[in-house]
């Protein structure tokens, strides 16, 4: 998978790739991410069918998306995961749920209008979440919740890109994600209508970069 | 000025009626040190970047300064599914000097501390191969903004946090990452002057 980094009819695209040393394995391009989930009929209980739905925004972004932060919003929503209902260790308590199917899909806004608002789907949710440039697309391969009866949890999932104007084209199994969840009991704030709040990362790999040379520079390369 | 009265509205409960958006944390990314032997101390030490997209319970200047937090001193009391911590301190530093990078942890501690406190029980669970969460709460104690809280409003703060062992999330030295945040149990407001009849009329 290529994120789309610069693009200029005069230049060669050449493929160079990006090593490492030292202790990160990938390069990855990173969106951090805040916000809230709720999962259609409660995720207390969760049953087979319901839906999952997470809104959040982004506090920090990889400069390979191509956005500024400071000039605009970005937002990351996901939708369409159904889960195939909750499995309860009567021993720890802990609770986990899989869910099939389910989209990911990161904007960026000039318009900087994001609510939450309370009772989701509503008026600002997800309209405000999905609206501006889409930047990255993806599809779930799998996606799992685990909570605690305290109210901490965590989730993660893998995913699919599938478009979007930092995407160079669709790739398997390229990008992950993964936040911590939290409920009621865990003391944080959320707002009325909402089961979850979320604070996570997603990951896109980006180990092999686009950059544009001339054929001069790449002929020197090799000399 | 006795025809004015400087009255705290809580204009959260005010605000809640109408929309419950208006959320307020210390959104951090932290690296911590974790100990593995029961009476040693995990630590963490975190940029606040909340930035634009979400609203801080006082108000920072992500513009000119840059906002570090740090715990430390978190006592391993027990290990197990669950591991158990008592006993940190929490810090949270405005600096304009000093870019915090996490190979040198000393510069996470370095400007002015504007809240300080205690972390006194945190614990920590591995839910899947690399990612968890820890929870505790944060009593603020101390710091140059601590009085801009109204006493009833510094304790019992939830510190929630996201866990990642991953190798692309973890910096060298450190065992593992935290997103996590630092929120008050109720939206934080700012002080109102009313005037006597304008504080009757709201109870006509």
């Amino acid at each position: 998978m290529t994120l789309r980094k610069y693009v200029s009819r005069s230049m060669v695209p050449v493929m160079l790739v990006l090593l490492t040393i030292g202790a990160n394995p990938a390069l990855a391009a990173v969106a951090d991410y805040v916000g809230f989930g709720w999962e259609t009929g409660g995720i207390d209980p969760s049953v087979p069918g319901d839906e999952l739905a997470i809104a959040t925004v982004v506090t920090q972004i990889d400069a390979l998306f191509g956005i500024d932060l400071n000039a605009v919003e970005s937002t990351l929503y996901i939708d369409g995961l159904l889960s195939q209902g909750a499995i309860v260790n009567p021993s720890t308590g802990i609770t986990t749920i899989s869910y099939t199917g389910g989209t990911l899909r990161l904007y960026a806004d000039p318009g900087e209008d994001s609510d939450w608002g309370i009772n989701p789907a509503n008026g600002t949710v997800p309209s405000t979440f999905i609206n501006g440039d889409l930047l990255f697309e993806a599809s779930f391969t799998s996606f799992s919740l685990i909570l605690q009866s305290s109210g901490g949890g965590a989730f993660e999932g893998y995913l699919n890109g599938t478009g979007g104007s930092a995407l160079i084209g669709p790739c398997s199994d390229c990008a992950y994600t993964f936040a911590g969840a939290f409920s009621t009991p865990s003391g944080a704030q959320i707002p009325e209508g909402y089961d979850l709040q979320v604070d996570g990362v997603l990951e896109v790999e980006s180990a092999v970069a686009i950059e544009n040379m001339s054929w001069g520079s790449v002929k020197n390369l090799y000399r | 000025m006795k025809s004015l009265l400087k009255l705290t509205l809580v204009l959260g409960l005010i605000a809640t009626a109408g929309s419950a958006t208006a959320v307020q944390m210390f959104d951090f990314d932290a690296q911590a040190i974790l100990p593995t032997t029961v009476g040693s101390a995990a630590e963490a030490y975190g940029i606040i970047v909340n930035g634009d997209a979400v609203d801080t319970p006082l108000p920072l200047d992500f513009a000119n300064f840059e906002y570090t937090i740090v715990v430390t001193g978190l006592i391993l009391d027990s290990t197990g599914s669950t591991s158990i911590f008592s006993g940190g301190t929490v810090v949270i530093y405005e600096d304009d000097a000093t870019a915090a990078d996490w190979a040198v942890p000393a510069g996470f501690s370095d400007g002015v501390a504007i809240l300080s406190g205690t972390l006194a029980t945190f614990q920590h669970t591995m839910l899947l191969a690399t990612v968890g969460s820890g929870q505790g709460y944060v009593d603020w104690t101390g710091g140059t903004r601590l009085n801009e809280l109204a006493p009833a409003d510094q304790t019992g703060w939830p510190f929630l946090t996201t866990v990642s062992r991953a190798a692309t999330q973890v910096e060298p030295g450190y065992t593992e990452k935290w997103d996590g945040k630092v929120e008050p149990t109720e939206d934080v407001v700012a002080t109102e002057v009313q005037s006597w009849s304008n504080l009757k009329v709201l109870f006509r």
